[in-house]
């Protein structure tokens, strides 16, 4: 046992054999087991998951390049192109491009004398080709030069976008810097397209504007109104070329492509009219000027027998071209003042809130108090349910107390309207009465007629941003505290609806009971002309009977031919109407607040057949003291002394253009426009007969039997009844006469003052040659102006109404 | 010099010239044939893109990675056939030298004008316009070195050693020799010292693969499990101390678990990596058809070689490539266990077994079943003198085969 030799024999035997175990072991394990996690790892990535890491393939594997589609244009319904898109360049800078030209091959083009790479000869060359690039686009565009060698230099980056909207103009002057220099490896133009808005502002809110979102990327989506809207119609699709790219991005030269092509987007025609959007936008303009109104205006036309919107307005309104900054002045002051007051953080907080104001479509977005032009909805509903009929007579002592109700709820005429029968009661806007009516409906039925006047849902209108009306809960206003809603809402005080959802119930009043579903699209039609869309008249529901709306429509038209709406009568058209003037107590805590309200009119023409609906809102013109019940030019602050004109006036445009025929009554007929007969070289009777015939009066200058001359012309359409010149033996007229100034005189003295200088008078607004309140309101040629005799001044007349038609507590 | 005639060469010289193994020598060279042509694929992209070129300038041609890579094999093919020549005995004494260059080449490293740095890390040398890392042949001297050693094991133990039971050093040392720690403790020293040098170059996976190879000699010349045991749970304990304990391992863990964390960072090699190989499927989309190599997927003529195979040619061949390896694996231990003798055997199952390990964590990695570390695939990534040394390593086994004896006629 202790022989030494054994040991090691035995002990190399061992070992040989764990030798040869242990081996096998590894052999084992590493030639065949370790491969088994390997194929299980393989099997479950190449098979199992294969899908889910083919598609993560793909999609980093291929790029798609957009196709851009032509966005459809967008029409008024006369044709006019309201929006418009044209091809503008995007030019693209590939700083990879700039550095791969050179340096490709660098090895063989830069050597030196011996053929070694000469390394600054490519660094020069390198050089060069940036600076040429440089020097360019900083001399074409004045692009910061700083800047352009930063980013040229990011030799990583194969897409730095210099400029987005290169018109074609520029971009032509590009493509030839690029050809001539040979720049195309740096330098690529790609078009894309830019939308225009040739006339600017009109229509803003309802056209809407284009920018960027958060998902859209590079590409510009509507981002309001119809561009917003009707973005999917108007956009097409994009097409797309899907090639494969590599890992930087680049696109690769391989059979991966495939093409899909681009569908363009359809053109829309709208029911707006930009001639109407214009009046509506100036009408707006003019009141805003004329009686200082402090919080905008807003107003909407509306076919009340389709339904479909032929202007829409909200001021302050803003350039769809250029909507990111403030196109009023009067708000661009007011920024200014506040930043030279308050620095920069208050001016850019007051830049914000300015932006916004001019942004919202109030006439579809923001609820309101419509007043008393609410008024007609309550009488409608009471006739239709019988509560009152037209014979009905209502008496007002100046306020009405409400049973339950500690304070009686005043009328705006303090000492009452007396005794009324239900037309005089709306042409006084009496709220007593009204008050009376709601009473004795009671609230289930207003309520049910509210919802079947479409005030608790949307209007249904294709604009994107309508807004939410505020109202009482159906319990409260059923429930025992309702009764004073129940009052209020009869005169359309202390609720709010939008003004399109106003505008829409009130046409349902006068079209004979239709409620409609508003609309300003009025077709859409491919890019070959081929319509596919045309917009058919959409009846939500009939509300009230045909001979209802036309009782109503009777009240309308004697609320402005003799009552609170005179001062919105035009001569030769029949227009009804309303005037509202509500209070905006919810602005009572406001810092600048002075008995805040808003002056309204809503009117329609011809009263018989209603073709055109006007809403027409001021909020807040400026009392001329803090308090006072006139403004700075003393007009008293109501719906009917400041709404009603301007929208009186904007009827007859609108009416004009149109062209509604003018119907005279008798009484008008006199005043109507009539040619000038020729009557130069006749016996003075003879021309007086012939004069008469026609309606004129005349008197004649000089002396003599035969005319020698006549003003005015022959042809010249004067109004009737006016006093011509005729001139006898060598008197000839004068050469150029001054206009007076006809300021604060009745029509009768204007009429006289103008024809004492050769001049014709075509009176508008309220002509009443025997109402002493009614005044001039303007001249169509300002007094002191020098024109030909026989030159016919426009003057408008107004009525001084001195009460108004506001509720109150 | 003349060749001899076979009848003026001792035994010794007549057995070196015996027939070298035709399988394995088969399967070396399918192996790099099939990894030339990946070369060419996977790195066409990025050479015509030159991705890199103030690293390496490929001037735009698409070829310039094939080229140097073939030029690599063609060298590696000509030091495989020197090699097998060589009589392996010699072998024994060249493992010192061996060991000592790599552990120099190791050193210059760190020396400026022959160290550069590659990958963020200092492991790379430049001699004579030679770029290589010296740690590839610290893998050969090592193995070469252990090899050489305990095959005279057995021998070694002939008389034990008479231990002075006087003094306490010698009753340690008595004590040591007895439980099998004493002669493992020249083995240790060099480990250490490779290591440690490996260490300094941040070249984590050098130290994965040197301990690995050095485990397998180790284990297969009969050392006493208990070692390995110890030993095995010592560095398991270290790594799941490092794991959990250090944030840069935590997050680096974190991320193998889950890519889709960081799919910008960290996340994006592997997640491009079973994107490619994902994408393949049963079959492929064809040789030369890759789309991730077009600049997606990094490292992918290098570490990630075998994710374009994957893509290439489906799940079919990477597991006609894998059996491949697992037929050289095979083979190789096969001529382990046949060699004449433990020197022979030895270095056979380190070689064979170093070689293993590389196949394993590549793929492991690539294919995100093991966590990321830079190992490449041998006869496949790119990388000119790996490939060579690869080659002469496979010449080193031939050159055993030679001395096999020719299986008896039954």
């Amino acid at each position: 046992m202790q022989d030494p030799n054994r040991k090691p024999r035995r002990s190399e035997g061992k070992n040989n054999r764990s030798l040869f175990r242990r081996t096998i072991f590894l052999m084992v394990v590493l030639g065949i087991g370790m491969f088994l996690p390997l194929i299980a790892q393989l099997y479950k990535l190449q098979i199992v998951e294969h899908l889910e890491w083919e598609e993560r393939a793909a999609n980093q594997q291929t790029k798609s390049v957009s196709v851009a589609a032509n966005r459809g244009t967008i029409y008024d319904r006369e044709g006019r192109a309201l929006a418009m898109s044209a091809t503008v360049y995007k030019l693209i800078l590939s700083p990879m491009g700039v550095y791969n030209a050179v340096n490709k091959d660098k090895e063989k083009k830069y050597v030196d004398k011996e053929g070694d790479f000469d390394e600054a000869a490519y660094e020069k060359a390198l050089y060069d080709m940036r600076k040429t690039i440089v020097d360019g686009i900083v001399d074409l565009f004045d692009y910061d030069e700083e800047r352009l060698w930063a980013r040229i230099e990011r030799i990583s980056s194969g897409y730095e976008v210099l400029y987005y909207e290169l018109e074609e103009e520029d971009a032509e002057k590009a493509r030839q810097f690029i050809s001539e220099k040979k720049l195309s490896a740096g330098l690529q133009l790609t078009p894309s397209s830019k939308r225009y808005y040739p006339y600017s502002s009109i229509g803003s809110h309802i056209l809407g504007y284009m920018g960027q979102t958060e998902t859209s990327g590079d590409n510009k989506v509507g981002k309001a109104g119809i561009e917003l809207g009707y973005e999917d119609v108007l956009s097409g699709e994009l097409g797309k070329v899907v090639t494969s790219q590599n890992g930087w991005g680049a696109e690769m030269l391989s059979g991966y492509e495939m093409y899909f092509e681009a569908q363009n987007g359809y053109d829309t025609t709208l029911t707006v009219d930009e001639r109407i959007q214009a009046m509506l936008e100036q009408t707006l303009a003019e009141g805003i000027e004329t009686y200082d109104v402090q919080d905008g205006a807003f107003g909407i036309v509306m076919n009340p027998q389709t339904g479909a919107v032929l202007a829409m307005a909200s001021s302050p309104d803003f350039d769809p071209n250029d909507w990111n900054s403030i196109l009023s002045d009067d708000l661009q002051a007011e920024i200014d003042q506040v930043k030279a007051e308050k620095g920069d953080e208050a001016a850019d907080a007051a830049w914000k809130e300015a932006w916004e104001t001019q942004m919202i479509n109030r006439a579809l977005s923001e609820a309101y108090e419509p007043g008393s032009v609410f008024k007609p909805i309550t009488v409608a509903m009471a006739l239709e349910e019988g509560i009152i009929s037209m014979d009905d007579h209502f008496q007002c002592g100046g306020s009405y107390q409400q049973s339950g109700w500690p304070k009686p709820i005043r009328c705006h005429k303090r000492s009452g309207h007396g005794d009324q029968d239900l037309t005089k009661a709306v042409g006084n806007s009496c709220n007593v009465a009204l008050m009376t009516i709601a009473e004795r409906m009671g609230p289930d039925i207003m309520w049910k007629y509210f919802e079947d006047f479409g005030l608790f849902d949307y209007t249904g209108i294709d604009l994107a941003g309508e807004g939410d009306e505020v109202f009482w809960a159906e319990s409260t206003f059923k429930g025992p505290t309702g009764s004073q809603s129940v009052a209020t809402s009869s005169f359309g005080q202390r609720f709010k609806v939008t003004p399109i959802q106003m505008i829409t119930a009130f046409a349902a009043v006068i079209n004979g009971g239709h409620l409609l579903e508003p609309y300003v699209v009025q077709s859409i039609s491919d890019q070959d002309g081929n319509t596919v869309f045309y917009h058919e008249t959409q009846e939500v529901r009939q509300v009230i009977s045909e001979s209802t709306s036309d009782k109503v429509r009777g009240i309308l038209e004697s609320v402005v031919a003799n009552d609170s709406g005179h001062n919105a009568s035009q001569s030769g058209y029949r227009i009804g109407g309303k005037t509202g003037t509500s209070e905006l107590l919810d602005r009572e805590n406001e810092p600048d607040y002075d008995k805040d309200v808003m002056c309204s009119f809503m009117g329609f023409a011809p009263a018989d057949n209603p073709q055109v609906l006007v809403l027409v809102v001021y909020d807040t013109p400026k009392r001329a003291t803090p308090g006072s019940s006139y403004t700075a030019n003393e007009t008293y602050i109501s719906g009917g002394n400041i709404a009603a004109p301007m929208a009186g006036a904007l009827i007859a445009d609108i009416l004009d253009y149109i062209g509604i025929e003018k119907q005279y009554s008798g009484d008008e007929l006199a005043g109507a426009d009539t040619p000038m007969p020729y009557v130069v070289g006749r016996e003075l009777t003879v021309a007086k007969g012939a004069l008469q015939d026609q309606g004129f009066e005349c008197r004649t200058v000089g002396t003599g039997s035969i005319v020698t001359h006549q003003v005015p012309s022959a042809g010249v359409s004067i109004p009737g009844g006016s006093n011509v010149i005729l001139y006898l033996g060598d008197e000839t007229p004068e050469a150029q006469v001054e206009t007076p100034d006809l300021s604060g005189l009745s029509p009768t003295a204007a009429k006289i003052k103008l024809e004492q200088q050769g001049l014709f008078m075509r009176a508008t607004g309220v002509v009443d040659y025997t109402d002493s309140s009614v005044v001039m309101a303007a001249q169509s040629v300002d007094a002191g102006t020098m024109v030909s005799p026989g030159t016919v001044v426009e003057v408008r007349f107004v009525s001084n109404i001195e009460y108004g038609d506001q509720g109150g507590l | 010099m003349a060749r001899k005639a076979k009848r003026d060469l001792t035994i010794e010289q007549q057995l070196a010239r015996g027939p070298i193994d035709l399988p394995f020598l088969a399967l070396v060279m399918l192996l790099t044939a099939i990894g030339l042509i990946m070369v060419l694929s996977a790195s066409y992209a990025s050479a015509m893109y030159n991705l890199t070129p103030n690293v390496t300038n490929t001037g735009g041609d698409p070829l310039y990675y094939f080229k140097r890579q073939f030029g690599f094999a063609l060298l590696g093919l000509g030091a495989m056939v020197v090699i097998s020549k060589i009589d392996y005995q010699h072998f024994r004494w060249m493992s010192v030298f061996a060991l000592g260059a790599s552990i120099v080449l190791m050193l210059l490293v760190f020396v400026p004008g022959f160290g550069r740095s590659g990958g963020g890390a200092q492991r790379w040398v430049n001699i004579f316009g030679i770029r290589f890392q010296p740690s590839e042949i610290a893998k050969v001297g090592v193995i070469m070195f252990f090899s050489a050693g305990l095959s005279k094991r057995s021998s070694q133990l002939g008389p034990p050693k008479k231990w002075s039971k006087r003094t306490f050093t010698g009753r340690m040392a008595a004590r040591m020799d007895r439980i099998g720690l004493l002669e493992l403790i020249p083995y240790g020293v060099v480990l250490v010292v490779v290591l440690g040098i490996i260490a300094l170059q941040h070249h984590m996976s050098g130290m994965i693969l040197i301990v690995v190879a050095a485990a397998s000699v180790l284990f297969a010349s009969g050392i006493s499990l208990g070692w390995f045991a110890a030993g095995g749970t010592l560095v398991a304990g270290a790594l799941l101390w490092i794991i959990t304990k250090t944030e840069y391992m935590t997050a680096r863990i974190d991320i193998w678990q889950d890519p889709f964390k960081d799919p910008r960072g960290d996340g994006f090699q592997p997640i491009q990596s079973m994107t490619s190989i994902g994408s393949g499927g049963l079959l492929g989309v064809g040789l030369g058809n890759s789309r991730q190599k077009y600049l997606f997927l990094p490292e992918e003529h290098n570490d990630y070689i075998f994710a374009i195979v994957c893509e290439e040619l489906g799940m079919v061949g990477a597991c006609v490539i894998m059996a491949l390896f697992a037929l050289l694996i095979i083979r190789g231990y096969w001529l382990a266990l046949h060699a004449r003798d433990r020197f022979g055997t030895l270095l056979l199952v380190g070689i064979t077994s170093l070689m293993a390990f590389q196949v394993f964590f590549n793929i492991g990695v690539v294919t995100n079943f093991l966590p990321p570390t830079g190992i490449s695939l041998p006869f496949f990534s790119y990388g000119g003198t790996a490939l060579a040394i690869q080659l002469g390593e496979m010449g080193m086994v031939l050159s055993v085969s030679r001395q096999i004896a020719a299986p008896k006629a039954e």
